[in-house]
């Protein structure tokens, strides 16, 4: 088996605040090319890893070791290889876009053209704009861009899509798989689950400071063994408890005006086709199935979006 | 050397960028001169010691109005706001190092304060003939250690007060008083006694004083040199204690 080499090892790190423990006893390894999750609600201490992972912060216990270095005494070099996107980070209001490229460019020793940035990130029209002028979704564009202009092979993104449109998400998304695809390792922070599913490679579940979980998403939903629904509105159908009798499923219940069948296997396929066969086809027939969302609800017995 | 000089480059155009900062460092000092030079004019008085009003005003507004509004008004809102947004911590998140991030401020700021002078030099001479310094390094040595004293000051101001609302206030509350009575703008012999001395409490009151003198060559006032020197050492001191990036 390929073992592929590590990039980020953390071991025991612990970080406190006064007499807050943000991050308790936290272990694990990051490889090189995969996008790593860290997912949990607010003041999970997602943040605080991240920062001390880049040389931002002082860990008060554990060691860690990044792309080879100590952050805490190698900050100088690692940040030539690092690319970074913080949470709440900011430019000046007034400066433009082409000047934000052209200095932190100037601060790297190998950076990339930034023009070549300008134009993949879709900021090539908003070139002369000021920062201040920019929709969210192009300043986080923007911040993106400055992440990547040393080329580095890890990059951090801290919640890069909060406050974005749909739209605006799908795209974001599509360009951080890119970077996976030119070699990179995506260290990824967010409390968004659907974001965590569509990316991470593997995911490492966060709470009060500690590693509740870490696998990939689909083992780590797949662990749950939680159920299926299937849902369909049911109209006028006043009879429906014969679905119970379908193979796998376990419950039939009616709720807001919909017939929500839940149970396991291959429900959904089974219940259309027992439908079928009675001449029913609803037109919105649809299943849904646990997400990360459950697996952190079902671990900590809390919702993310607390 | 160079990411030092592209972020002055970048911080000096966002400074000229602000109109109400650069209006106060750059214009409004001019304004003053020549608002109060038309109704006083510059010929030579006893009160003064044979000079004008307008001679004894340009090293006066240069300590209070250009040296005052960089050290207490531009340089600690510009701290704290940029450190607020979250500018200065993404600035830290590259290879610039604390030490540019701050220099450049500084440098920014000493760069603006050097074109106000300028300017109120250059309008001193065209509009009112005044007086010029005759030991012009002694002047220019003066006026670095003016600037470097009021701006550790500043830095100890955007050290102390931890949010830009709270730098906007004090920096306020600190400037104006100092601007009326340090005898930068309204000169010290037509101030009560009393307020005199309360203004020799007062970090500008130094300022004026030691550019007053060298301006007009009565040589290096010790007195200001000392007490420029010790704010110099608190503000530096309170600011390496205090100050955070975020």
């Amino acid at each position: 088996m390929n073992e592929r080499e590590t990039v980020i090892r953390i071991e025991h790190l612990r970080k406190t605040y006064g007499a807050a423990t943000a991050v308790n006893d936290l272990s694990f390894d990051v490889k090189a090319g995969e996008i790593f999750g860290i997912v949990g609600p607010n003041g999970a201490g997602k943040t605080t890893t991240v920062e001390c992972l880049a040389g931002l912060r002082r860990p008060d216990g554990g060691s860690l070791s990044v792309s080879g270095l100590d952050p805490a005494r190698q900050e100088g070099q690692l940040r030539q290889r690092i690319g970074v996107q913080l949470q709440q980070a900011a430019l000046p209001e007034d400066i433009k876009v082409w000047e934000a490229l052209d200095l932190f460019a100037a601060l790297y020793t190998h950076p990339v053209d930034w023009e070549d940035l300008l134009v993949a990130w879709g900021l090539a029209e908003k070139r002369n704009a000021r920062f201040g002028s920019l929709s969210s979704g192009q300043k986080q564009r923007l911040f993106i861009a400055l992440a990547l202009v040393n080329d580095p092979e890890l990059v951090f993104l801290d919640e890069i899509t909060t406050g974005l449109d749909p739209q605006a998400r799908r795209n974001t998304w599509e360009l951080v798989e890119k970077l996976r695809q030119h070699g990179k390792t995506v260290v990824l922070v967010t409390h968004f689950m659907e974001e965590a599913e569509r990316l991470c490679d593997r995911v490492a579940i966060i709470d009060h400071g500690d590693l509740i979980a870490l696998d990939t998403p689909r083992r780590l939903i797949e662990g749950l063994q939680a159920e299926t629904r299937v849902i369909f509105d049911a109209g006028g159908l006043a009879d429906y408890q014969w679905l119970k009798d379908v193979p796998g499923v376990a419950q039939v219940e009616r709720q807001n005006g919909s017939v929500v069948v839940s149970g396991r296997g291959p429900v959904l396929a089974r219940v259309a086709s027992a439908l079928a066969d009675r001449g029913l086809v609803p037109s919105d027939l649809r299943s849904e199935q646990a997400s990360l969302e459950d697996v952190f609800l079902a671990l900590t017995g809390k919702h993310l979006r607390d | 050397m160079k990411s030092l000089f592209k972020l002055t480059v970048i911080d000096l155009k966002l400074y000229l960028r602000n109109y109400i900062a650069s209006f106060f460092t750059l214009v409004f000092p001019v304004l003053m001169l020549l608002l109060f030079g038309v109704i006083y004019g510059n010929k030579p008085v006893a009160v003064f010691g044979g000079y004008g009003s307008m001679d004894f005003s340009v090293p006066g507004y240069i300590a209070a109005l250009v040296i005052g509004t960089t050290a207490f008004m531009s340089l600690p809102m510009d701290l704290s706001v940029q450190r607020q947004l979250g500018v200065l911590r993404r600035l830290r998140a590259t290879p610039l190092g604390s030490g540019r991030i701050l220099a450049s401020k500084l440098i920014t700021n000493l760069v603006v304060a050097a074109a106000g002078m300028g300017l109120l030099v250059l309008t001193g001479v065209l509009a009112f003939q005044i007086v010029l310094p005759v030991n012009w390094p002694a002047l220019l040595l003066g006026i670095l250690l003016c600037s470097l004293s009021m701006y550790s000051l500043g830095f100890a101001l955007a050290s102390l007060v931890r949010t830009a609302n709270g730098v906007r206030a004090v920096s306020f509350i600190v400037f104006y008083p100092m601007m009326f009575l340090s005898g930068g703008t309204f000169p010290s012999q037509f101030l009560p006694e009393a307020v005199n001395q309360v203004a020799k409490a007062l970090p500008m009151t130094y300022s004026v004083n030691l550019l007053h003198s060298l301006w007009f060559g009565q040589g290096w006032d010790a007195t200001a040199i000392l007490a420029l020197l010790g704010f110099m050492a608190l503000g530096v001191l309170l600011s390496v204690r205090f100050f955070k990036w975020d």
